[in-house]
């Protein structure tokens, strides 16, 4: 296999405390190995020098795959026009698509910005077979799945039968027959409530039907995750999302982690696109930032992890979640077009296109929110940068909020475009915060790596990493970064080099080799009994429930493009 | 130099297989340039990519005047039909094409003429701003139209198409602004989802004429297929038209659609559609009693 030597590079790997050493990098059968260890004479020789060199890329939330994807292409013609790319055969095919890109282009984005990790956050379990095929389908990149279980009537069941053991036990045997990686929740129970009384609920009122609350199904879904030993506990999408005044049911959500027993070193909750859910104020008209207090409660509270869902002002956008109730409502506002959908026993979702506008007063206070929350937590390693592809903007707009983090001067620039009357309800203009290089290699790999329970492989650069490396054309010794952001938008935009296990896939910000990346997923060991046990009581539910036999409902390993199995030792006995 | 014009002929040499994306072929881009730069200029043929002397002839003077306005393209040869996006953004000047012309004629433009000496295909002048487009024969669907799954009032808006044969479906479809005349007749959704603007059918079209509409104004001076009922009938009136062009015939006005609150005016000829019609004349007798 290819032997690359990489020189001289000035690098950024936060998980190892290298923090713009120059040091040099070897990589051989697709791992890193020690320069030593590499023959000169047939290494590929990189000279780096006067270019940052960082593991490559890891996006927790974007939402690339699945069936509610499909859908949004479909009722998107406008969003293909005049961005077709014709192929070049034969490493590259044809791209198209801006918020909702065809597989190809969302891999070859991915790559050209030096990610090669990229997790679709919202499966529901019935529709993963679909998603696993849009996921093989992408190139360039690995990619994982997480499987939504928020109104799965089996799990609502066990929750009210107060079935610990059983409830962790199926949750596992669900994620080994989707071939997920971790569980998601979306606004717990509202689906069931917006199916039976056509409304979302909060995290305290009672779901019809059931003797529950959200908070209940947070809570065994946090505690079977311990059991369960994932690797990336829960995935939680808060009550409210997209409502005004919604902020306090967020931080009551974060303080839900005291009440689950940890079993593990791990953050218990991970709160996603916390953005959405961080609206002050009781309505659009008087609507304020609740940053300021997320990001205070993140800091007391050592056990919660956040991602921003930072909107991008000035791009169209596709919203598209599984918080059916809340596409209505969104909707109604918007006017335009809207898809939705109910999925049996498991979950609704719905999706409505939609533009954040730069003087819009509401969408300027959602712009401040996702930034407020960065700058101002003290522990980068528990913030993600997302956009929550395509919900708050394209993902190839990432360079533009790393600009914005790195840089109050394009804070500053950006602002004159966007509503004053917002801005001076903030608190983003007084905010003097600018992130290092080291920082932003924090929340966009380490940090990220770490969330999702892959720190030994990834996102790093020590001895026996796999081979995903991002090289960026910009010299933080050079250019001053706070003052010039449009280099450091470019540099990010286009990486001078992506090396993807151990190949070089991007040169020059072009891609030069289309490769197929590994679709991760875990294995919880469950007890045998046990196991004997849950397979008669989901058969008799499954015939009770679903319009499918259980036999058409798992996803085989051959049904994966290139698996990888990650086998866990659970706490069940 | 003033209206001193330049003329440019720009020949097929073969009759070509495949489409060709010809949006370099615009007085915009020949303004300024040299004979030999122009010959130089890119041109899909299908997918591969060329330039402009490998598919065509062409003759001129050696340099460009710089004013766009100035200058007169003539396309000549065998099937013109396969090139597409002609007059792509083009902002002044004069295109003629003696012959057909396929999709996305004069797609964005924004000033300027454009002759067509025969027929055209789908999507001409759609998303128009300004300037003129004269086509002699049939054109296809979607003229001064939007594209699929944009927002209504995102079609043409400005401008002028000028039909002399019979047109396809959704003519005018989300149209804001400007004038379409077809001198023939025009298939289903004439003027659907327009938002403002005007379009004259001199002879007949087929249903849902208005669909959707929100504003503006459709005259259909010949027989129609339906009049959606969610139009109400205003008045009758003795003549209608478009930009000065009347047609005195009796007309019945309609204001529609109700669905989307809409306040456009659709005319349709009366004596054409007597039996389509009769039953809204009872109600606009007795509202004039009254």
């Amino acid at each position: 296999m290819t032997q690359i030597i990489i020189r001289n590079g000035l690098v950024y790997d936060p998980l190892n405390g290298v923090n713009g050493e120059e040091i040099d990098i070897g990589v051989k059968d697709g791992r890193i190995v020690d320069p030593s260890e590499i023959n000169v004479a047939e290494a590929i020789n990189i000279d780096a020098k006067g270019k940052v060199v960082m593991p490559g890329g890891i996006d927790i939330h974007s939402h690339i795959a699945g069936p509610k994807v499909n859908v949004g292409r479909l009722i998107r013609p406008e969003d293909h026009y005049l961005t077709n790319i014709p192929h070049r055969l034969p490493y590259k095919r044809a791209e198209t698509g801006l918020t909702v890109p065809n597989t190809f282009k969302i891999g070859y984005e991915y790559a050209r910005m030096g990610y090669t990790l990229v997790a679709e956050p919202a499966s529901p379990p019935i529709k993963t077979r679909h998603t696993h095929e849009e996921l093989n389908a992408i190139p360039m990149i690995d990619k994982m799945t997480f499987i939504l279980v928020d109104s799965n009537w089996i799990a609502l069941d066990l929750i009210q039968g107060g079935e610990k053991e059983v409830l962790a036990a199926y949750l596992g045997w669900l994620l080994y027959a989707t071939k997920g990686y971790a569980l998601k929740i979306v606004d717990p129970g509202s689906d069931v409530a917006w199916m039976m009384k056509g409304k979302g609920i909060d995290l305290d009122e009672q779901i019809p039907g059931y003797n529950l609350t959200p908070r209940d199904i947070i809570k065994a879904t946090g505690e079977a995750a311990q059991v369960l030993n994932l690797p990336h506990k829960v995935h939680v999408h808060c009550n409210r999302l997209g409502y005004p005044g919604n902020y306090a049911t967020t931080l009551k959500t974060m303080g839900l982690t005291k009440d689950i027993t940890k079993l593990s070193e791990k953050p218990v909750l991970h709160i996603t696109h916390v953005q959405f859910t961080g609206y002050k104020g009781d309505s659009w008209t008087n609507l304020e930032s609740g940053g300021e207090d997320i990001a205070k409660e993140l800091n007391a509270n050592p056990n919660v992890t956040l991602d921003l869902g930072q909107v991008i002002p000035g791009r169209p956008a596709t919203t598209m979640t599984a918080d059916a109730p809340f596409e209505y409502v969104l909707y109604h506002l918007t006017r335009w077009k809207w898809s939705t959908s109910d999925v049996e026993v498991e979950s609704a979702s719905g999706i409505v296109p939609y533009r954040y506008r730069k003087k819009n007063y509401v969408n300027t206070i959602q712009w401040t929110i996702g930034l407020e929350v960065a700058l101002l937590s003290r522990d980068m390693w528990r913030i993600y940068l997302t956009t929550d592809h395509p919900n708050g903007g394209p993902f190839i707009d990432y360079p533009k909020v790393i600009a914005w983090l790195m840089s109050k001067k394009a804070r500053e620039d950006f602002m004159r475009e966007l509503s004053q009357r917002a801005l001076r309800k903030t608190s983003l203009p007084a905010i003097d915060r600018e992130l290092s290089l080291y920082d932003i290699a924090v929340i966009t790999r380490a940090a990220s790596a770490k969330l999702l329970g892959l720190e030994k492989t990834r996102g790093h650069l020590g001895l026996g990493a796999e081979a995903d490396i991002a090289i960026y054309d910009i010299d933080p010794r050079r250019v001053d970064l706070s003052k010039q952001y449009d280099k450091v938008i470019r540099a990010f935009r286009r990486a001078y080099m992506t090396i993807k296990s151990g190949e070089i896939v991007v040169r020059n910000g072009e891609i030069v080799r289309t490769t197929y990346g590994r679709t991760i997923y875990v294995k919880p060991e469950l007890p045998i009994d046990l196991l004997k046990d849950l397979e008669k009581m989901i058969s008799a539910k499954f015939k009770q429930y679903y319009s499918i036999s259980l036999n058409n409902f798992i996803i085989g390993e051959h049904e994966l493009k290139k698996g990888v199995e990650v086998a866990l030792k659970t706490h069940l006995r | 130099m003033a209206g001193v014009k330049t003329t440019y002929v720009v020949k097929l040499k073969s009759k070509p297989t495949v489409p060709i994306d010809s949006r370099n072929i615009s007085p915009d881009k020949f303004a300024g340039r040299s004979l030999s730069d122009i010959k130089l200029l890119k041109v899909l043929e299908g997918g591969r990519e060329t330039v402009l002397e490998e598919l065509f002839d062409l003759e001129g003077p050696t340099t460009a005047v710089r004013e766009p306005g100035e200058i007169e393209i003539v396309i000549t040869g065998p099937e013109t039909s396969k090139l597409k996006y002609l007059g792509y953004k083009m902002s002044n000047g004069k295109l003629v094409v003696k012959g057909d012309v396929g999709h996305l004629a004069g797609y964005k433009m924004s000033g300027g003429s454009i002759v067509i000496e025969g027929g055209a295909g789908s999507y001409l002048g759609a998303k128009m701003k300004g300037g003129t487009i004269e086509v002699f024969r049939d054109v296809g669907d979607f003229a001064g139209g939007k594209l699929q799954g944009e927002k209504p009032g995102k079609g043409m808006s400005g401008g002028t198409i000028v039909v002399h044969g019979n047109a396809g479906s959704q003519i005018g479809v989300g149209m804001s602004k400007g004038t379409i005349i077809v001198e023939g007749s025009a298939k289903v959704l004439v003027g659907a989802f327009m938002t403002g603007g005007s379009i004259l059918v001199q002879r007949s079209c087929g249903g849902f004429a208005g669909a959707r509409m929100t504003g503006g104004k459709i005259v259909i001076g010949g027989a129609v297929e339906s009049v959606l009922p969610s139009f109400y009938v205003d008045s009758m009136v003795p003549s209608a038209g478009v930009k000065g062009r009347t047609i005195n015939k009796q007309f019945m006005v309609f204001i529609g659609d109700v669905l989307v609150d809409g306040k456009g005016m659709l005319y349709v000829a009366y004596e054409d559609n007597k039996l389509l019609l009769e039953q809204y004349r009872e109600l606009v007798e007795v509202a004039l009693i009254e």
